[in-house]
């Protein structure tokens, strides 16, 4: 029966009743009332993530080799991949939805292995428009809020000074983290791949009083962190041997070590203790850390926890230094001894946590040769000689990063809220944004759109998907440590690719046509390498947003 | 992961399966008839008795499949399928494949006496039910395909459907027939497979595909991939070939899931007491363990 190709028999009706033509004319997308609307998707990970990388985005290029798209997409969020994808704690992956399916992706290896990547290769970020202002634009502070700030003001075209009191950038990246968790030739790799872009730093600079440069500038960033000592309080504490954290560690990473006289006792429970227990060890001191609350409450992240045990470091909980003791066989300036006590949990405190209260009775003696308090670091002010507001003992900033100072913005540790390295890098970008946009005059229209609450893992079809581990480097730990060799071990190039392969790509279309085949209407078609609904055609039934592996579709009224 | 090539490079105009078909939103028989027809690539007649697929294809003188179609009264799908067939090879046409397609009412109850005496001359045309378990361009009326405990217009609440579900491919292996299959719409590749392995295959051939209707089952439209896909994960409806009626191929089920977790969805299985989706169960365990001991090959 070839009746649709007999023009002729189209006139009067066919002897047999036999189709003409087909029923495209027919409208069926008039029938319902929503329609399929496709939209990329923020994944959970780049939520969860200081900095929003859009993980999402990148790791198909990995699983794909295509490494330097990969890098690029992540560089443009973060310009310092290689020193994140070592210290930076990875909030990502508590977002990542493959938690509800087997384990996290490793975002954070891969991030690393794109950084440590990128170096070798020699990639370089895109270069910045000509310099669109007369005047700098100061920052204070080379750690990774002024990094941030002087990265996203060089994209944007204007030109920066960093001034570090430091003979070398890279804030508490070179000064506090020691080098077997950071090494500094990769540091000082991504450094001078920023000045290759216009950043300028002025090294061994300390800034006395902030008026003596903001006069000359567009605008200043104020970036200092937090690097005075709280004082601890205890008794004997003027003896030799007896240090804070920071200037400890400051010692150590500068090459000249503190005599450890063999026997060590950390008081404390965040990085800092962590870092000086570790660097304790390869100093060849037996270590002891003590903490007044449980190990759960901790501040440490548990990770660097687990590597400082690995490495022989022994930890004591619930106990806390009385009074610090001489040692009688020598001239009697040095320590010999710490009384601790122990401590029990009592009623809560103003932080919500139970306050450590001591036993009656059960205190004790140990030996100890150093003594190193941890108890945290605080921002100082004095180059601002009484100006700014504060909150809380650090500046007040408004949702722009602006102080009450005219002209003057602040992130990092000197600011309210987290101190990491990668919520420093966000606000100095977030801040260095929102400068550019203000002094473009064009007001705050540009600034960080706000990101919604990422794809849930209901909208995975975990359906379309085959379990598979989560891959690690192998590890690198060693019980006696020495050196500055790295403790930790970057993922092979098969590996990288393979882990990458677990990503979802959740709320990012991958072309997989799984709409396409299933639809039963045909109103799904490719266009130009993506695809449209055609809602003439469409009706309503959401086929397509139920079965997408990845969220990427979902129905809205047609007449929205 | 199941997708198939059959959209690749392909535009509308050159689908053999256009727009503007009258289904329901969400019916499984488009989903079902648009990947026979890209696995036959366009080179078919299709035989349609009365049925909802009679009634989706389009109004007098249009249709929405862009191969022939013929109307035929509801008993003869089988018969007048046989008959094109002579008339297309007296003509020469040695390629064509001639379909009968037809729902389980269709098939499994009224035209059974044509398709079994059709497929006992072996006549070489692909038959394919698709099935969605009921009458349902009549009301949702039970059929002899109708599973246990189900709700229909005429198995009603407190006298759902008593008798299990008839085995259509039991019936067609007991006719010998070069080849049977059962492939459902959640799995293109398999059965986008199936028809080609059918079409290379002289002689009767036929297929049941599994067609969810939002409609008749009571389920949301967006969910009837999913359900497809539930019917063969929780062994309602497991994937399998026969050939020459005895060689049988299963596609394997490694992690079943519960068969409640199928049923839930569907509102014509509400309302079912614990001990009742507890018998469906057993039922279909039993069924599975039968398939797998009469496999010659699980893969
Ligand atoms: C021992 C240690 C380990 C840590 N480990 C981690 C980790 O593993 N992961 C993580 O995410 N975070 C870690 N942190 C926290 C993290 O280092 C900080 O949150 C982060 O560096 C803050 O960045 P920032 O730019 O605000 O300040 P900083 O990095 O502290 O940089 C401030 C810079 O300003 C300079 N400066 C200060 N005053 C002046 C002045 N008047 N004139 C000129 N220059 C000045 C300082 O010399 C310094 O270089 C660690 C902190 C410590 C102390
Ligand atoms: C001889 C005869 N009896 C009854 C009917 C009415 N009728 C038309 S379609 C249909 C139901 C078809 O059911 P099924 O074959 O399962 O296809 P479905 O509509 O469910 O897709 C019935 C009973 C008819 N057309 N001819
Ligand atoms: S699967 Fe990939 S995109 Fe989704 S949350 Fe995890 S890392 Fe992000
Ligand atoms: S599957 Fe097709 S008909 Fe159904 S909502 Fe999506 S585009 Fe519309
Ligand atoms: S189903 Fe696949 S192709 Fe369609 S939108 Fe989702 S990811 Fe993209
Ligand atoms: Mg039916």
């Amino acid at each position: 029966m070839s009746s649709r190709q007999d023009k002729n028999k189209r006139q009067s009706l066919p002897e047999v009743s036999a189709s003409t033509s087909d029923m495209s004319w027919n409208h069926t997308g008039d029938w319902s009332f929503i329609a399929p609307v496709y939209a990329s998707r923020t994944a959970p990970c780049a939520v969860k993530c200081p900095l929003r990388v859009p993980v999402n985005d990148y790791m198909h290029l990995v699983n794909e080799g295509r490494h330097r798209e990969a890098w690029q997409i992540l560089a443009a969020a973060n310009p310092l991949p290689s020193v994140t994808g070592r210290v930076c704690y990875h909030d990502c992956e508590n977002g990542c939805n493959r938690a509800g399916f087997d384990e996290t992706l490793n975002i954070h290896a891969i991030e690393r292995f794109l950084g440590d990547t990128a170096i070798e290769k020699g990639w370089e970020l895109p270069v910045p428009p000509a310099d669109a202002a007369p005047a700098p634009v100061a920052i204070l502070g080379s750690g990774p809020a002024g990094l941030g700030c002087a990265y996203a003001l060089r994209l944007a075209g204007y030109p920066v000074e960093i001034f570090e009191r430091e003979t070398s950038p890279g804030g508490m990246l070179m000064v506090g983290v020691p080098e077997f968790r950071m090494p500094r030739k990769l540091l000082a790799a991504e450094l001078t791949r920023l000045e290759r872009i216009g950043v300028r730093f002025r090294c061994g600079e300390k800034v006395e009083d902030i008026k003596s440069i903001s006069q000359q500038v567009m605008g200043v960033f104020l970036a200092s962190g937090a690097h005075g000592s709280r004082d601890a309080g205890v008794a004997g504490a003027d003896l030799e041997g007896v240090h804070f954290g920071l200037d400890y560690l400051k010692a150590y990473n500068g090459g000249k070590p503190h005599d450890t006289g063999g026997r060590v006792a950390v008081i404390g429970g965040g990085n800092t203790s962590i870092d000086v227990a570790r660097a304790s060890r390869r100093l060849g001191a037996e270590v002891d850390l003590y903490y007044r609350r449980t190990e759960a409450e901790m501040p440490a992240h548990p990770e660097e926890l687990e590597e400082a045990r690995a490495e022989g470091v022994r930890f004591h909980f619930q106990v806390a230094p009385e009074e610090i003791f001489a040692d009688s066989d020598g001239n009697g300036r040095r320590v010999g001894s710490v009384r601790l006590i122990r401590m029990e949990q009592g009623e809560p405190d103003e932080s919500g946590r139970a306050r450590p209260v001591p036993v009656a009775g059960s205190g004790f003696e140990v030996e100890a040769a150093t003594v190193v308090f941890a108890i945290g670091e605080q921002p100082e002010f004095d180059y601002l000689r009484g100006d700014g507001a504060l909150n809380g003992g650090r500046l007040a900033v408004d949702a722009f990063g602006r102080t009450s100072i005219p002209g003057v913005f602040a992130g990092g540790d000197i600011v309210p809220g987290e101190n990491s390295v990668s919520h420093a890098l966000a606000d100095g970008i977030a801040a260095g944004r929102n400068m550019a946009a203000m002094l473009r005059s064009f007001g705050p229209e540009n600034l960080k759109k706000a990101l919604d609450e990422g794809v849930p893992a209901e909208k995975i079809n975990f359906d379309y998907f085959t379990k598979a581990p989560r891959i690690e480097p192998a590890t690198s730990l060693k019980a006696n440590p020495a050196g500055t060799d790295e403790a930790s071990a970057t993922l092979a190039d098969a590996a990288a690719r393979e882990e990458a392969g677990r990503c979802f790509s959740c709320g990012t279309c991958t072309d997989c046509d799984v709409c396409l085949v299933f639809c039963p209407d045909l109103a799904i078609r490719r266009s130009e390498g993506s695809y449209v609904v055609r809602t003439e055609y469409c009706k309503g039934c959401g086929i397509c947003a139920e079965e997408c592996p990845r969220g990427v579709i979902s129905m809205e009224r047609k007449d929205k | 992961m199941q997708t198939t090539d059959y959209t690749k490079n392909k535009d509308l105009k050159t689908e053999s399966f256009g727009c503007g078909n009258l289904a329901c939103p969400g019916c499984g028989e488009t989903i079902a008839m648009r990947g026979v027809l890209n696995a036959l690539d366009g080179d078919a007649v299709i035989v349609i008795p009365a049925c909802c697929g009679s009634i989706i294809d389009g109004l007098f003188p249009f249709s929405k499949a862009r191969v022939p179609v013929l109307h035929t009264p509801f008993a003869t799908a089988a018969s007048t399928a046989a008959g094109v067939l002579h008339g297309l090879r007296r003509r020469g046409n040695k390629h064509t494949t001639v379909v009968a397609w037809a729902g389980d009412g269709g098939t499994y109850d009224i035209g059974l006496q044509a398709l079994s005496s059709t497929v006992e001359r072996n006549e070489d045309f692909l038959y394919i039910c698709y099935d969605n378990e009921a009458y349902m361009n009549t009301g949702i009326q039970r059929s002899s395909s109708t599973p246990l405990l189900a709700w229909t217009t005429t198995t009603p609440e407190g006298d759902l459907k008593k008798a299990p579900k008839k085995n259509i491919i039991d019936i067609m292996s007991a006719h010998r027939i070069p080849y049977s299959a059962a492939a459902t719409v959640a799995y293109p590749d398999d059965l986008v497979a199936k028809v080609r392995r059918a079409k290379s295959t002289p002689g009767s051939k036929f297929v049941n595909i599994l067609a969810p209707c939002p409609t008749g089952w009571k389920s949301k439209p967006s969910l009837s991939v999913k359900i497809s896909r539930l019917a063969v994960r929780s062994n309602v409806y497991p994937l399998y070939e026969v050939f020459d009626g005895e060689r049988l191929v299963l596609r394997d089920n490694p992690d079943p899931v519960p068969v409640g977790k199928y049923m839930e969805l569907q509102g014509r299985f509400h309302g079912l007491s614990e001990q009742e989706v507890e018998l469906v169960q057993r039922h279909v365990d039993h069924a599975w363990e039968q398939l797998r001991k009469r496999a010659d090959e699980i893969i």
